[in-house]
């Protein structure tokens, strides 16, 4: 089972709130070097299972595993919803892209010019650069979104998790996020994102996982999204539920 | 001039105005992450629920030294914080309710103690109320030299973990992920808070001290756009606030050094939310009128042009 082509492994995950399972059974391996889109109805389990994968929330049972790179344990890297924190706080969008360099640093020690450099250069790449001083607080929906991902890429990971980095932004934010998404899968990094825009899929992702509590169907874009998949998925009845 | 220049050089008004200044720095630092954290409140419930640490600590030893009735505090203080934490966490009460619960209950069995202490014969016990509005005036040295030294320990602390702080403010997922321990950070901020609260309660006193801790940081925040400007301003102004309310307490015969503080830092607070050049309310009301009449003025000209 243990192929090394794997970024994630996810084998018989269940995670509930209270005592409602909001994922089920999950099996799942998901391929390095790829785009993969998660999607799937409202309530499916796809923010669920992105914070399970980091740690986030705990789980009832099951296990999740990033196969070694080269010998060495991958860094994660995560893009969290935009909403989930508050916009106000007094920081500047290069305070905000610099902590994406913290986890290297582990705890305690400083940011140098080193990684304030790096995290300028992450903003050049999502054309923020314009914002660095910038507070927080006076960004468009958009460039809140372009500067978490400035933070992601900061953390120089070799996986990232996006929770909707596409959400709220407009067409040409949505084309230089997926711009930066291809660069990463040249450079051999794998991105696993929720998605939500079945327009896109075809043209953005290689790989897509369709769930719905459980895992509906896990595979090649052009093998796996198909109509009948789609309609399993996001039908009202929610399939996998609790066995 | 001449009572200026008395008051300044008076040994007694050194000392308060020296321990109400080291408080209102360490306070205006903590109070700025519990603020950030949307925690405000906290330092109201910690505060009222070290009431029954006093007393008891009090009742238990017989000893009225401000160390002995602190570590009551302290130890009545973390108790009421990991409460409310423990009711959030594992109960489906929200943090308000927890927190309102907590600390009447905490503060009510507070007041009852103070009255079983207070029909003991003994007049030792005289004074424990003191410490319900605080008591500036009868800060020994000894006091002012326990606040310093546990204010530069914060202080300190904060200096120390200020990345970890802040980020673990900023987006609390992210901060895990990234590989920080969120029950460590939570924790010993939380500590770090409740001491700072408690370390006050003696001047302050339990009622009002939360707003030492709330009023420079919301002051601060107005002012300033990044946490270091944030922390630094909210220490400067609980300092002065500190220096202030032991000044107008030393002048005048009657008025109370705690609450001559909170009102200065109140005072603060106010003008600051009215005339802050960026978030002030003024400012903002003046910039909506400027821009209501620039487009009134737009759509005017426009529609004589199209005439």
């Amino acid at each position: 089972m243990n192929d090394i082509n794997h970024a994630v492994e996810v084998t018989r995950l269940t995670v509930a709130y209270d005592s409602k399972p909001v994922l089920s059974d999950v099996d799942l391996e998901l391929p390095r070097g790829m785009l993969t889109a998660v999607m799937g109805p409202n309530g499916a389990g796809k923010t669920t299972l992105i914070k399970a994968m980091l740690g986030l929330i705990p789980k009832v049972e099951g296990q999740i595993s990033f196969p070694k790179i080269n010998g060495r344990k991958p860094c994660i890297g995560y893009v969290p919803q935009s909403e989930s924190v508050d916009w106000d706080f007094p920081v500047s969008v290069l305070d905000v892209v610099t902590m994406g360099c913290y986890g290297r640093l582990g705890w305690v020690r400083r940011p140098k010019r080193e990684d304030r450099e790096l995290a300028i250069q992450m903003l050049k790449k999502t054309g923020m650069e314009n914002f660095a001083n910038r507070q927080i607080s006076r960004l468009s929906g958009g460039q809140q979104q372009r500067a978490f991902i400035a933070r992601a890429l900061a953390q120089k990971a070799d996986i990232y998790l996006m929770d909707e980095p596409f959400k709220g932004v407009d067409k040409s934010t949505e084309r230089s996020i997926i711009e930066i998404l291809k660069e990463l899968r040249r450079e051999g990094k794998t991105v696993v994102a929720v998605h939500h825009d079945l327009s896109t899929v075809s043209d953005y992702f290689d790989w897509v996982t369709l769930i719905n509590i459980g895992v509906v169907a896990n595979g090649e874009v052009k093998k796996v999204f198909t109509d009948e998949n789609l309609s399993l998925t996001y039908r009202a009845a929610r399939v996998g539920g609790i066995s | 001039m001449n009572i200026f220049s008395d008051i300044f050089s008076d040994y007694t008004f050194g000392v308060v105005a020296l321990g109400s200044a080291a408080l209102g720095t360490v306070s205006g630092v903590l109070g700025s992450f519990a603020v950030l954290r949307k925690q405000s409140l906290l330092g109201d419930g910690v505060s009222h629920s070290a009431l029954p640490g006093v007393v008891a600590a009090f009742l238990l030893t017989g000893i009225k030294s401000s160390g002995t009735l602190l570590f009551g505090a302290l130890a009545a203080g973390l108790a009421a914080a990991f409460l409310i934490n423990f009711f959030v966490k594992r109960t489906k009460v929200k943090f308000d309710a927890a927190l309102a619960t907590v600390m009447s209950a905490f503060f009510g069995f507070g007041t009852v103690l103070l009255t079983c202490a207070q029909k003991i014969p003994d007049s030792t016990q005289a004074g424990l109320s003191a410490f319900i509005y605080g008591q500036a005036s009868s800060m020994l040295k000894s006091d002012v030299v326990l606040i310093i030294c546990c204010s530069a320990v914060l202080i300190t602390g904060v200096l120390i973990f200020w990345k970890e702080f802040k980020v673990f403010s900023f987006d609390k997922d992210f901060s895990v992920q990234l590989g920080y321990s969120e029950r460590f950070i939570s924790l010993l901020l939380t500590f770090m808070t409740v001491a700072a609260v408690i370390l006050g309660i003696q001047t302050v006193g339990v009622v009002l001290m939360s707003a030492m801790l709330i009023a420079p940081a919301a002051a601060a925040r107005q002012w300033s756009g990044s946490l270091s400007g944030t922390v630094v301003l909210a220490a400067v102004f609980g300092a002065f606030s500190g220096v202030i309310g032991s000044y107008a307490s030393a002048v005048s015969d009657d008025l109370p050094t705690g609450p001559a503080i909170v009102v200065a830092a109140s005072a603060i607070a106010v003008a600051s939310i009215l005339f802050a050049p960026k978030r002030g309310i003024v400012k903002r009301f003046i910039q909506r009128k400027e821009c209501r009449i620039r487009l009134t003025m737009q759509k005017n000209s426009g529609g004589e042009g199209r005439d």
